[in-house]
């Protein structure tokens, strides 16, 4: 059994003009789901596409399935199922024609599988690629990633942009990928309904670096809303408090540090003067975000 | 790399077709026989058509996201632009055979054929360092951009006969004669041999460049 993390990203460095991404940490084992959250420019795709060698680093050390992405490009496409942010296929080609054409380059090439997948999807074999909706194009590019024994998938963003239903019908397919097949998942958005529903670890990149990276059941348990009345909390507890806010008779914000302070919070819950939510992924990401702007 | 060959193989055998099917029209029309029209032609058909081939399919590249498919596939930098690089060169090779090949057939003077054959060569060749200058423009600045500077180049180098003409008094008869004096003791193997290299060494530049 190999133990091998499926990702490994140390000291990742990327520079543009007026962008800097810089990755410290991030890793991923095998058989987990990890979802990439941030707002748009926050560098997510530069991430996934330095993965695929499509763009070159400016310094650190990156491992796909134990492989460097520059030495071993060819190998790691060979074994990643990849899905980019606009999958682009030759517009007057069949379905078909794709499909036989890209299974040429793959060595574990599985037609009945990718025909399984096109009648799941509902996707005509005899239809050119410009007669596609753009979640027709998704699916595709899904079908095409998911037919050739892939051990790790990265996705970039591959449900912006499509309709509720086929958004569901991806998500679960990836999840019946990843529990049956133990196959690792990356997977970028900043839809954070579908990170929330597919991934077991999460990590949030705000302006080029990763600012929170967990397991989605420990940021549960540490990230809560508190709604509270004045005076009933400490100054250092409403200090350590993200996105602060006054309503009419209360105040609510957001807390890191719940477990940590769950003490602070059992008298004022019990007399009614603290009460305390669950918070979704999209708060955590605009107090990242908030936080990350006060910071400079 | 044999796959996207076979891919782009249609666009390059279309193109060829049609040049041919104007060269030959050209020669008929000139009563099958080596004329300064049909070796002028012949020649400028040569070294534009790998620029041609290269200039519709990057169209279809740039419209369709092309190289974005290309590179999700297990398929390195190399191999893609490789494969560019080997389709010109193959259209050009087989193009000037063909035409030297098409005039040994109709004969004629030989020491005209031996002209024509260098001045094919020389055009030939041109075309390579051409098409490769072009693909390596396409990558490094993209589609439109380069497309506009290319472009904006070729109506500026239609003056340069005007000008020579105006400034130097060097007319059609002097620059012909040039070219055949130049032709006529061209040595084609050290020519091809450095051209080739000099390719070779714009495909490895391009295929740098192709990296953001």
């Amino acid at each position: 059994m190999e133990t091998q993390p499926v990702l490994s990203l140390q000291h990742l460095e990327k520079k543009y003009r007026e962008f800097r991404l810089n990755i410290e940490s991030l890793c991923l084992e095998r058989g987990s789901i990890l979802g990439l959250i941030g707002p748009n420019g926050a560098g997510k795709t530069t991430t996934v596409k330095i993965l695929m060698n499509m763009i070159r680093r400016s310094g650190g050390e990156v491992r796909v399935l134990g492989l460097n992405p520059r030495k071993d490009e060819k190998e790691i496409k060979q074994r990643v199922g990849y899905v980019g942010e606009e999958p682009a296929f030759y517009g007057d080609k069949t379905v078909d024609w794709t499909g036989k054409y890209v299974s040429g380059f793959f060595r574990k090439w599985d037609t009945n599988r990718f025909q399984e997948l096109l009648d799941r999807f509902a996707i005509s074999r005899s239809k050119k690629i410009q007669e596609l909706s753009k979640g027709m194009k998704v699916k595709l590019a899904l079908a095409l990633a998911l037919s050739h024994d892939a051990e790790f998938y990265i996705l970039d963003e591959p449900t912006a942009g499509l309709d509720p239903i086929i958004r569901r019908e991806v998500l679960e397919l990836l999840l019946a990928e990843s529990r049956e097949h133990e196959r690792s998942v990356l997977i970028s958005s900043h839809i954070t309904d579908d990170i929330s529903r597919l991934a077991d670890r999460i990590a949030f990149l705000v302006e080029g670096r990763v600012v929170l990276s967990r397991l989605k059941d420990d940021i549960n348990a540490d990230w809560k809303k508190i709604h509270y009345k004045r005076g009933a909390l400490d100054k250092d507890t409403t200090a350590s408090l993200f996105s602060r806010k006054e309503h009419a008779f209360s105040l609510s914000g957001i807390t890191n540090k719940f477990q940590e302070l769950k003490q602070k919070f059992e008298k004022p819950v019990l007399d009614g003067d603290v009460k305390v939510e669950n918070v979704d992924l999209d708060d955590i990401l605009i107090a990242l975000v908030e936080g990350e702007k006060s910071c400079g | 790399m044999w796959l996207i060959l076979k891919n782009t193989a249609k666009t390059a055998g279309g193109v060829f077709l049609m040049v041919a099917l104007f060269v030959t029209g050209i020669f008929i029309l000139s009563g099958i026989s080596l004329t300064k029209t049909t070796i002028i032609i012949g020649g400028m058909m040569i070294f534009t058509l790998p620029v041609v081939t290269i200039i519709i399919r990057e169209q279809y590249e740039e419209k369709n996201k092309g190289y974005d498919f290309l590179a999700s596939l297990p398929l390195t930098r190399l191999e893609i632009t490789g494969a560019r690089f080997v389709l010109i060169l193959a259209v050009d090779v087989l193009f000037a055979a063909c035409l030297i090949g098409f005039f040994s057939l109709v004969g004629g003077d030989p020491g005209r054929l031996s002209l024509s054959r260098a001045f094919l060569l020389c055009c030939g060749l041109g075309g390579l360092i051409m098409a490769g200058l072009v693909l390596l423009g396409i990558f490094g600045l993209g589609y439109t951009r380069f497309l506009i500077i290319f472009l904006t180049f070729f109506v500026f180098l239609g003056f340069v006969p005007m000008l020579l003409l105006k400034v130097f008094d060097i007319g059609p008869k002097e620059i012909a004669a040039f070219v055949i004096d130049k032709m006529t003791g061209f040595q084609a193997i050290p020519a091809a041999a450095v051209v080739l290299l000099v390719y070779a060494g714009l495909f490895r530049l391009t295929a740098c460049l192709k990296m953001e």
